[in-house]
């Protein structure tokens, strides 16, 4: 179970097969990226009917596809997310007044708490979309890089980067800890004694990361680290990324607008 | 006084809780040389190498890195040892190969072309061109270790010091690093510093060796060390197998015919071949 569990996380987290296709947004310049991105955030956070949503969705869909990435593929990827808040979002249904549709004493469902909830739902879905868009098609170094041309302070960026290299060989630490321990529980354990195990376990995970963290920061200073890294890669702007940053600004600008003057729904 | 790579002066170290790592140890390494630190677990190997960059201070002592106090010019020397260490996890921090091997040139302070130039050179002399974009947890263990050398080569170190280099190495791994330190050492003239207790691996990269328990026990060539063979395991080590071999030999059927155990099999299979031809 675990395992599976690992398999499948290190396939989100590592996954570099589409970053080297030759698709659209691959082309682009990952700080063109992270504002357009973030602006198509911004928008789906503000947004309030649903049409404005789905268009937004379509948007991310059409990218998708734009660079090579199956739809079917990112329609998977995406979607377990959502799943996940439109649990969160049921209560709603229930909660928010208005005129019920459907009614079992005292249960109430009214169109305003589906449309809260789908709305709900909907945004999130658009914002992960974005977000999965992103990270799929851009090399993890690139967007640090970006950050730091973007002038994110460096301590921030080196924090991610870090974490990045080394969440998973920790998780990997932890899975070889639990089959350890499984290999040595012979007969089924009390419920507080798991608890206990897991927690002495977690608190050996976290002595050895301290050691690790160690290790590498004397490794940094016996190649000469003082506090301040240098950066070599160059990133250039050009008409195309440009045009891609406007486009995306514009597509949300029209919408958000036609939203709020007109009251499409 | 420039000859002298490593000078080591009674040092001492103890760890903050109290416990004696290394005590009254005293090593001098020449430029150019092979170079052996042998001990067992929990010797105090890693501790003296991490002494040797000044990433440590020793409690008592001096140590000397090309004629300068590493406690007072540990930056200076620093681009000129490299210290490879154990886990190549620890030494690859970065999300790219490309970005790990230029971290030491940009913290020197070297122009762009000069870190391109370095970087590619160090990643062509352990196999590795072509890498550059790899992240580093999609690499193979073998493939890690050699990234890491190459992290630390390309600040080009006139000596080069490696922690327990055959941890975790299959033995394809193992030969490979074999020819690429020798390669060093051939090409670059480069000082070689190996901490290990791998005794069938060593014979291959050192000529010289120190036996460290704590203390040293025993300086000298190997053939001399792993001749003395009650001293070798006293300090919880072996002689390596093919020496082990040549020994159980020479006391079963008497095959004595030779001037000194050999080390590698090479050496032996010369002896085996000189024997049965002088039969």
């Amino acid at each position: 179970m675990l395992s599976s569990f690992l398999k499948i996380f290190e396939e989100i987290v590592y996954n570099e097969r589409f970053i080297s296709l030759n698709g659209f947004i691959q082309n682009i310049d990952p700080r063109a990226k992270i504002f357009s991105f973030t602006a198509f955030i911004v928008v789906a956070i503000l947004a309030r009917s649903i049409a404005t949503l789905v268009i937004l969705i379509m948007i991310t869909f059409f990218l998708s596809i734009a660079s090579k990435i199956p739809l079917k593929f990112f329609i998977i990827r995406t979607s377990f997310i959502p799943l996940f808040v439109t649990v969160i979002a049921l209560p709603l249904l229930f909660i928010t007044p208005g005129n019920s549709i459907f009614t079992i004493n005292p249960v109430n469902i009214t169109i305003e708490g589906i449309h809260k909830a789908l709305i709900f739902t909907l945004r999130v879905w658009a914002c992960v979309n974005s977000l999965i868009l992103f990270t799929l098609t851009t090399r993890f170094s690139s967007i640090i890089n970006a950050m730091e041309k973007l002038k994110i302070p460096k301590i921030f960026t080196m924090m991610i980067s870090i974490t990045y290299r080394f969440i998973f060989l920790s998780i990997n630490e932890a899975y070889r800890m639990a089959l350890a321990k499984e290999s040595r529980t012979i007969k089924g354990e009390s419920r507080l004694k798991t608890i206990k195990s897991l927690a002495s376990m977690i608190s050996t995970l976290f002595i050895r990361s301290y050691e690790r963290g160690e290790r590498v920061y004397l490794a940094m200073i016996a190649r000469g680290y003082k506090g301040t890294t240098r950066n070599l890669n160059k990133m250039s702007i050009n008409g195309k990324d440009m045009i891609f940053v406007f486009i995306i600004i514009a597509i949300c600008s029209v919408t958000l607008s036609a939203e709020y003057f007109l009251g499409v729904v | 006084m420039v000859d002298i790579a490593i000078d080591i002066r009674d040092l001492k170290y103890v760890y903050p809780d109290g416990c004696v790592a290394l005590d009254d140890v005293s090593i001098k390494v020449l430029m150019g040389e092979r170079v052996a630190i042998l001990g067992p677990n929990g010797a105090g190997k890693s501790t003296l190498l991490m002494l040797i960059s000044g990433l440590l201070k020793p409690s008592k002592g001096s140590v000397h890195v090309l004629g300068m106090s590493v406690s007072e010019n540990s930056y200076k020397i620093r681009s000129s040892l490299g210290l490879v260490f154990q886990d190549p996890d620890d030494q690859l921090f970065c999300p790219t190969l490309w970005e790990d091997v230029t971290f030491g040139l940009l913290n020197m302070g070297l122009d762009e072309d000069e870190v391109v130039k370095r970087g590619k050179e160090a990643l062509r002399s352990v196999g590795l061109d072509g890498y550059e974009e790899r992240a580093p947890h999609h690499l193979s263990a073998g493939e890690k270790k050699k990234a890491a050398i190459a992290t630390v080569l390309a600040m080009r170190p006139k000596i080069l010091i490696l922690d327990e280099p055959t941890a975790n190495l299959d033995p394809k791994g193992k030969t490979e690093l074999v020819k690429i330190i020798n390669n060093l050492h051939k090409s670059q003239k480069i000082t070689l510093v190996v901490a290990t207790h791998d005794v069938d691996f060593i014979p291959l990269v050192a000529d010289r060796a120190y036996i460290l328990n704590k203390r040293l026990i025993a300086e000298g060539n190997l053939e001399d060390l792993f001749s003395n063979s009650d001293m070798i395991r006293e300090a919880g080590l072996e002689p390596p197998s093919v020496t082990r071999l040549f020994e159980l030999l020479n006391q079963s059927i008497g095959f004595n015919d030779i001037k000194s155990l050999p080390l590698t099999i090479e050496q032996a299979l010369y002896e085996i071949k000189r024997c049965f031809l002088k039969n």
